[in-house]
């Protein structure tokens, strides 16, 4: 019972130390950016033509679930444990009775809801502003945000077990290597989450107007395949960082 | 004991300006960057896009082919060694290639070298010896722009060296000595807009998940939304949003070099912008930098 209770107060403490930061502040910068964005764009989506479908669409993809969720996971995924490194702070979390599993467990779902709540809250935001494309939008692209959101938070969460600067690694693989990999020909892509979560969305919006990418340097794979590939990198992730959290001596902590 | 029983005594010699002390700020930002591993993988990506753009020179001058299938060649790689006038020449646009390695060292690197003076309270050192807040602000700012130039101008400036030398003669320097001008010109620009921004952010932010993810907000999600709002509008004021294409303007204003007219018209909004934006931060900046935080 006392181990429960110390769970859920770490869970609590995570949660609000990460809430009250400067990174939940400054992740509301890019959110409320788009926000702008589309009040302003919003006229070229009235109609509820297929065009216009298309277009909000795109904007979903290439700077929502490209740009927004990847920074979103960041925000929260590498600074739960991360920050604790970077403080130097973990060292006293991990003298404590509570086994290293649940404290890693106690830090990731302090960790997901942040950031599925901001995703979610932001991509909900979005669809209103669009008006009926967005109403439709939100439906189809609902599991690929879903997916693509715990595929990153949880890979983010190996990434801070694992390495020192795991920030820096994950913002290069989020805005760098993923972007490069997204434009090479052929399946060296199908290694980024981002490339599943676009199939995903290409899967349920090609039937209502979504215009099928070019086959030579995207070929989508299914929606099934592809929410059970995101589903798959979360638990594998989970897995690794938990092994790797378990056995690892930190020896930068002191 | 009193103090002259100590033997301790003033400093007898001369003193130097204490604006020397800024050179040792650069010398020690520039020591913690380069012996960060981590970095070095950032650091690698940009060198290893500067050894791409040194082989293709090499190769395409040694293969000695005609001057029209060497230009071909050339603008198969993007890349232009003596442009037409009007023309963008192939430095420039190996700098702006080079700008995603930029933005990514300069996120982490704004956290270490500033952010953590703050953070670490270690900014009370630095302004109890005779320096003063200039002379800090000044040292911070061109380490950063010594970072930027390492990684844009001085591998700009060795391609154009290196295709000079491999020319039967130093005719190439001679006609094109404007492409090296630009670079200089384009190099300042980069080098005074993205340090100015940087060391602002990383004194108020401190850690680096805040300053990399506004610092991206900035550099990669306003470049996707300026083209969408000017594809939807055609208005190409839109582009003033990102802030590549706005230093990029400047620099060009500062050469007169445009290949469109709707570019020589933005050129003057895009330098009052990038004006604007950074004598804002200069004035943060220094509100920020104090020896002693008034509230704790």
């Amino acid at each position: 019972m006392s181990l429960l209770r110390a769970w859920i107060t770490l869970v609590w403490l995570s949660f609000r130390r990460l809430l009250w930061s400067g990174s939940t502040l400054m992740v509301l910068l890019p959110i409320a950016a788009c926000t702008l964005f589309i009040l302003r764009w919003r006229f070229r989506l009235e109609g509820g033509s297929f065009e216009s479908f298309n277009a909000f669409s795109l904007f979903l993809m290439f700077a929502f679930a490209s740009f927004v969720v990847p920074i979103c996971a960041v925000a929260y995924g590498t600074a739960s444990i991360g920050g604790d490194r970077e403080d130097r702070t973990l060292l006293f979390l991990l003298v404590r009775p509570v086994p290293r599993p649940l404290v890693f467990f106690a830090k990731f779902f302090a960790t997901l809801p942040l950031a599925l709540g901001l995703v979610m809250g932001a991509f909900w935001l979005y669809c209103q502003l669009a008006g009926e494309i967005g109403a439709l939008a939100y439906s189809l692209y609902l599991p690929a945000i879903f997916y693509m959101t715990i595929a990153y938070v949880s890979l983010f969460h190996f990434f801070a077990v694992s390495f020192r600067h795991s920030t820096i690694i994950a913002l290069i693989y989020a805005l760098f290597i993923e972007i490069v990999l997204g434009n090479l020909p052929g399946i060296v892509k199908r290694v980024a989450i981002n490339y599943y979560g676009r199939s995903m969305m290409y899967a349920a919006g090609v039937p209502e107007g979504l215009e099928r990418p070019d086959a030579q340097w995207f070929e989508p794979i299914s929606a099934t395949t592809s929410a059970a590939a995101l589903a798959g990198i979360t638990l594998v992730a989970l897995l690794v960082a938990l092994v790797v959290f378990q056995r690892r001596e930190y020896t930068d902590l002191t | 004991m009193g103090i002259n029983n100590a033997h301790y005594y003033g400093w007898q010699g001369k003193l130097h300006s204490p604006w020397i002390s800024t050179l040792s700020i650069v010398r020690v930002a520039l020591l913690q960057v380069f012996r960060r591993k981590s970095y070095w993988v950032v650091i690698g990506l940009g060198v290893f896009q500067f050894l791409s753009f040194w082989i293709v020179i090499y190769a395409i001058t040694q293969a000695r082919l005609p001057a029209n299938a060497q230009r071909d060649l050339y603008e198969v790689f993007g890349f232009s060694p003596s442009p037409e006038p009007g023309e963008e020449n192939g430095y420039i646009a190996f700098m702006q290639q080079q700008s995603v390695v930029v933005m990514i060292l300069l996120a982490f690197s704004g956290s270490l070298l500033v952010g953590s003076d703050f953070r670490m309270k270690s900014l009370p050192f630095y302004l109890s010896r005779r320096i003063d807040r200039r002379h800090y602000i000044v040292g911070k700012l061109l380490a950063v722009s010594a970072i930027v130039s390492l990684l844009t101008t001085v591998p700009a400036l060795l391609l154009f060296l290196e295709y000079g030398m491999f020319t039967p003669s130093v005719g190439y320097w001679r006609e094109n000595w404007g492409i090296a001008v630009s670079v200089l010109a384009y190099g300042a620009v980069l080098c005074a807009v993205l340090s100015i921004l940087i060391v602002t952010l990383s004194a108020y932010l401190q850690r680096v998940a805040p300053i990399a993810i506004t610092w991206s907000s900035l550099f990669v999600l306003l470049i996707r939304l300026a083209s969408y709002l000017q594809d939807a509008t055609d208005n190409n004021y839109w582009y003033l949003l990102d802030p590549w294409r706005d230093m990029r303007l400047v620099g060009k204003l500062c050469f007169g070099v445009f290949l469109e007219q709707e570019e020589h018209d933005i050129a003057a909004w895009a330098a009052v912008i990038l004006a604007g934006v950074c004598a804002v931060c200069l004035v943060l900046l220094v509100r920020r930098v104090r020896a002693v935080d008034i509230v704790e």
